[in-house]
């Protein structure tokens, strides 16, 4: 544990004392080596000076002469020089959806939005990896690339990231694809990309944008945010049902419709995670009735398991 | 159509736009929901079926229509009858009962009458208070029961009840000219025509229906539907038909086998003087054969003859009667303007060939009457009648006249005399168009003084019987006979029988038959100012063959039918008149009305087939032998449909009594349907259950 942020100052909305508490029994950690340039937990592919001895070998010109084992020498008579694993922090690249299909809360009206739902699966996220050293970015958008804040690992930073899911709002229609291929273009090296939308787009178009990431070696992490409302839909008896990104409205009575809606739902929900397990992309399905800490105990547990 | 019974309840019935308020008001208050994922739900509505995406729809029809039903078994509607009505409107109904002889058919001991008329009983009773009904009994001479339609429906079914089969013929096209007048006197709006016979084909094939209104509505209810068995003598002759004591008697018996299959059958003659001979016959399906049966009497009587065949479905028919009376002399009515009592002219020399001794039994009886005197009994009377130089008559006495011919009388007509074209066309205008005059008279020619100043006759048709006894010449030579005055006449029909032509090619007597008798026009005169014939030896046997020609093809003209009058003459001698004439039929005396001058007696109306005699003075006078119609015996019926086609209007209905399809009594009820509302109501509220909870089925 190197930091833990709890001064009271810094709670933000989407990241409470309880939320803390629970964090810190949580280890994050990404499978990949990732490049960085600065000391993490992350093994770096490169032999550097750091504190992980790696391996000795022979001296030749060029070498640094600070660099010689003088105790090897003593010992043997010979130059060698003491290699040393460089390790390197993470940058993890959080990506929330904030399209209007976001604001969806479901038929509860106390209950969170998607998009509130989201802001707190991040920001616990973006906690876990700073906590750890590594870096996180957050960006928002939803057919666009609308906001960004850029990767750090200080706590500083953390609050940026706080601050900016507090301001998000949702507005304008789901455009996955774009918004991917838009923070694609401000990725300079590879490593963890976590993507939490509904996802309530082409899947085609969404994992051709993912492919970009996987391709450049990003770990891609998918959470899938739905309400149980849209997972089986709202139990009243005859509704108008309004599309939130279209002018599409369609007058159905659930009780009739829900047998073959969910049955469309779950269609779509496969395409999704066999789109995702044929790229090697993590999926994960939640639902905001569930706490958002269940999601990342269940997603950290397979991967401590992988 | 349908009435409701009960049509107070039926505002109730906007009870049915109940579901229909509830549902639209759920429309109106339809909650809007916000929902993501519209798309999945679009979908999954546009792969279920067409029938659950409209089951809302059928849910709020089969609800609305749950109520409507339950409100009208309330309001008990009944469907109208197949005539169109419900049963609650006033109506006129004139029952037509065939009465005739043929109804008395039965077969499985109930016959077509009395299912007819249980049947016209049961229309009765099915009759409401208000409506009226009159019945008409259809025989030969159809009758109301009522003077007027009358809604005294008690009277009407004694009525009915007492009615009996009569061994009449059927007059169909009376009854229903009667039955129109009588619907026209109701007062009812709903008029029906109610037919109840067998249809026999010889009766109601001709049949027209286009007197009866558009409006009134004809039902016919067919009774003795089916295969009948039947045989019936539909005819006897008797040749000659003026037989006297020692000469041969054929009597001929036709008898029609009215039965699809063939038939054997005797046939017996029985006599009154105790006479009797049976022959057997074979006849083939629908078809006549005739036994032939000869006789010979000694004696100057009158012999009354039995024809009967054993007793099957139905007995009329088996049995039919013929006078034999050797004692009558055949009667011509000579009808003349002249004195036929006083010599010289044309009537007198007539009369006097006709029957040369005043006081012998040879010859004929010969009436002279004016035309003016002419009657209807008197042409009864008449084997022949001749008429000899007779004015132009009123159209009446032609009508008469032509009548009698058509029906069976023998017409000799001299043509001479002042007007005789214009008698000879009257004659004409008044028969039968089928049956033209065989000639026109187009005047009278003198030959005196012209050539040799005379004619001759000198072509005969010795084939003819009228003439057969001519052909050998020494008999008597005809053309010896100097005619110096004929008429003129246009050509002669070739379907007429030229008998004797003069020299100038002009024809001097031509026979034709006119409906069922024959008229000889004898283009000749003995009067002595127009011919030597009277004193020619040929006239005597040239009249007497002409008469017993014509007597021989006489085709029942004597013949009485049971419904219509009878007559007979009876001998009377000089200087005795009749008086007291009375007459007994089957049933007991009938009226008879008797001529004292010519001895005539005519019985107004024969009901029964019998014999009738005759009573003068306390003595039997004479004989008359009733029979029943031949077109009872051929049971062969048509079918009311074609009745009904060939009225080409569509308010006539075919029933029948048992084995026909439809009852009768059925055709004017309405139907109640307040069951089937119910059980409608029932089962749309269970569809509606079921409805309400199909599951959709999920198209992949």
């Amino acid at each position: 544990m190197d930091k833990v942020v709890t001064s009271p100052s810094d709670r933000r909305k989407f990241l409470q004392v309880t939320d803390l508490r629970r964090l810190q029994n949580l280890q994050f950690a990404a499978k990949l080596i990732v490049e960085g340039f600065y000391q993490g937990k992350h093994r770096s592919p490169f032999y550097d000076s750091s504190a992980e001895f790696a391996d000795y070998r022979p001296y030749t010109h060029g070498d640094e002469i600070r660099t010689i084992d003088w105790r090897a020498y003593a010992r043997t008579d010979r130059y060698y020089i003491k290699l040393f694993r460089k390790e390197t922090d993470m940058n993890c690249f959080l990506l929330v959806d904030t399209s209007n299909s976001m604001a969806y809360r479901g038929d509860q009206s106390g209950a969170l939005s998607k998009l509130e739902y989201a802001s707190y699966l991040v920001a616990g996220l973006a906690y876990l990896i700073i906590q750890q050293g590594d870096k996180a970015s957050v960006a928002l958008g939803s057919d666009k690339l609308e906001a960004c804040v850029p990767a750090g690992g200080t706590p500083q930073n953390l609050q940026r990231i706080l601050v900016a899911l507090e301001r998000a709002s949702p507005t304008g229609p789901t455009g996955l694809a774009t918004t991917l291929k838009g923070l694609f273009g401000t990725t300079k090296r590879k490593g963890l990309l976590v993507v939490v939308s509904d996802f309530l787009d082409d899947p085609t178009e969404i994992f051709s944008a993912l492919s970009m990431f996987t391709h450049k070696g990003f770990a891609v992490l998918l959470f899938q945010v739905l309400t149980d409302a849209e997972l089986n839909l709202p139990p009243i008896d005859s509704a108008l049902f309004e599309d939130m990104e279209s002018s599409a409205f369609v007058v159905a009575e659930p009780s009739a419709v829900r047998t073959a809606y969910q049955a469309e739902l779950q269609a779509f929900l496969h395409e999704m995670e066999s789109n995702a397990k044929a790229r090697h992309i993590y999926y994960q399905l939640v639902t905001t009735s569930e706490p958002y800490y269940t999601a990342l105990e269940a997603y950290l547990s397979v991967r401590r398991r992988g | 159509m349908m009435t409701p019974l009960n049509p107070d309840l039926l505002p109730w019935l906007s009870a049915a736009g109940i579901p229909l308020a509830i549902h639209l008001l759920t429309r109106r208050t339809r909650v809007r929901a916000p929902l993501p994922t519209v798309r999945f739900l679009q979908r999954a509505i546009a792969h279920q079926s067409r029938l659950f995406r409209l089951r809302h729809l059928v849910l709020l029809l089969l609800r609305m229509f749950a109520i409507a039903a339950l409100v009208l078994a309330f309001v008990k509607p009944t469907m109208n009858s197949r005539l169109g009505t419900t049963g609650a409107e006033r109506t006129a109904v004139i029952l037509v009962l065939d009465t005739s002889a043929s109804m008395s058919y039965s077969a499985g001991g109930v016959s077509a009458f009395t299912s007819a008329r249980n049947e016209a009983i049961k229309v009765l009773a099915g009759l409401k208070p208000g409506d009226e009904a009159n019945i008409i009994l259809c025989d030969s001479q159809p009758k109301a029961l009522l003077t007027d339609p009358a809604s005294d429906l008690g009277a009407l079914e004694s009525g009915l009840r007492s009615a009996q089969v009569s061994e009449e013929r059927a007059e169909p096209v009376a009854a229903i000219n009667l039955a129109v007048e009588q619907l026209a006197k109701a007062k009812s709006k709903t008029k029906r025509l109610y037919l109840f016979s067998d249809f026999q084909r010889t009766n109601w094939a001709s049949v027209k229906f286009e007197a009866v209104p558009a409006t009134t509505q004809i039902l016919f209810v067919a009774a003795n539907a089916g295969r009948t068995q039947n045989g019936g003598i539909t005819a006897m002759h008797l040749y000659p038909t003026t037989p006297h004591v020692g000469e041969p008697i054929l009597v001929e018996c036709d008898v029609f086998n009215s039965t699809d299959g063939a038939r054997h059958t005797p046939v017996t003659l029985t006599l009154s003087n105790g006479g009797r001979a049976t022959q057997n016959l074979d006849m083939a399906p629908y078809s006549s054969a005739t036994a032939t049966f000869t006789f010979q009497f000694d004696t100057p009587e009158e012999v009354e003859c039995t024809a009967s065949l054993p007793s099957d479905n139905m007995p009329i028919d088996d049995s039919r009667r013929i006078i034999i009376d050797l004692r009558r002399m055949p009667t011509v009515v000579l009808i003349t303007d002249e004195d036929a009592n006083k010599a010289p002219n044309g009537a007198f020399f007539v009369a006097r060939a006709l029957r040369p001794d005043p006081n012998g039994q040879a010859g004929f009886r010969v009436i002279p009457v004016k035309p003016e005197d002419l009657n209807n009994p008197l042409l009864h009377a008449a084997d022949v009648v001749i008429v000899c130089d007779a004015p132009q008559m009123p159209d009446l006495q032609y009508q008469a006249l032509s009548r009698y011919a058509t029906n069976g009388g023998n017409l000799l007509w001299f043509l001479y005399g002042a007007n005789i074209g214009a008698q000879i066309n009257s004659l004409g205008r008044q028969l039968p168009s089928a049956e033209p005059l065989p000639l026109q008279v187009d005047h009278v020619v003198n030959l005196s003084g012209n050539g040799k100043g005379y004619v001759t006759l000198t072509e005969a048709r010795y084939e003819s019987p009228l003439l057969k006894a001519f052909k050998d010449p020494a008999a008597a030579d005809l053309s010896r006979i100097h005619f110096t005055r004929i008429c003129t006449t246009s050509e002669v029909d070739p379907r007429a029988e030229t008998l004797l032509k003069f020299d100038d090619g002009t024809a001097a007597a031509v026979r034709t038959g006119e409906g069922g008798g024959n008229l000889l026009l004898v283009n000749m005169s003995p009067d002595p100012g127009w011919s030597d014939l009277a004193r020619q030896q040929a006239f005597l046997p040239l009249l007497h063959e002409f008469l017993k020609g014509l007597l021989a093809h006489e085709l029942g003209a004597h013949e009485f039918l049971a419904g219509g009058m009878a007559s007979a003459t009876l001998q009377t001698g000089a200087g005795s008149p009749l008086a007291h004439v009375t007459c007994t039929g089957p049933d007991g005396n009938v009226n008879v009305t008797a001529d004292p001058v010519t001895g005539s007696v005519v019985v107004d109306h024969t009901k029964r087939c019998g014999f009738y005699p005759i009573v003068a003075d306390g003595r039997p006078a004479g004989d008359i032998a009733v029979n029943l119609s031949a077109d009872e015996t051929d049971l062969r019926t048509i079918d009311p449909r074609e009745l009904e086609s060939d009225r080409r209007r569509q308010n006539s209905y075919v029933a029948g009594t048992g084995a026909a399809d439809v009852d009768v009594g059925d055709l004017g009820k309405g139907r109640p349907l307040w069951h089937y509302l119910l059980l409608a109501a029932l089962l749309s509220l269970f569809a509606e259950q079921y409805v309400g909870q199909m599951k959709p089925r999920v198209r992949k």
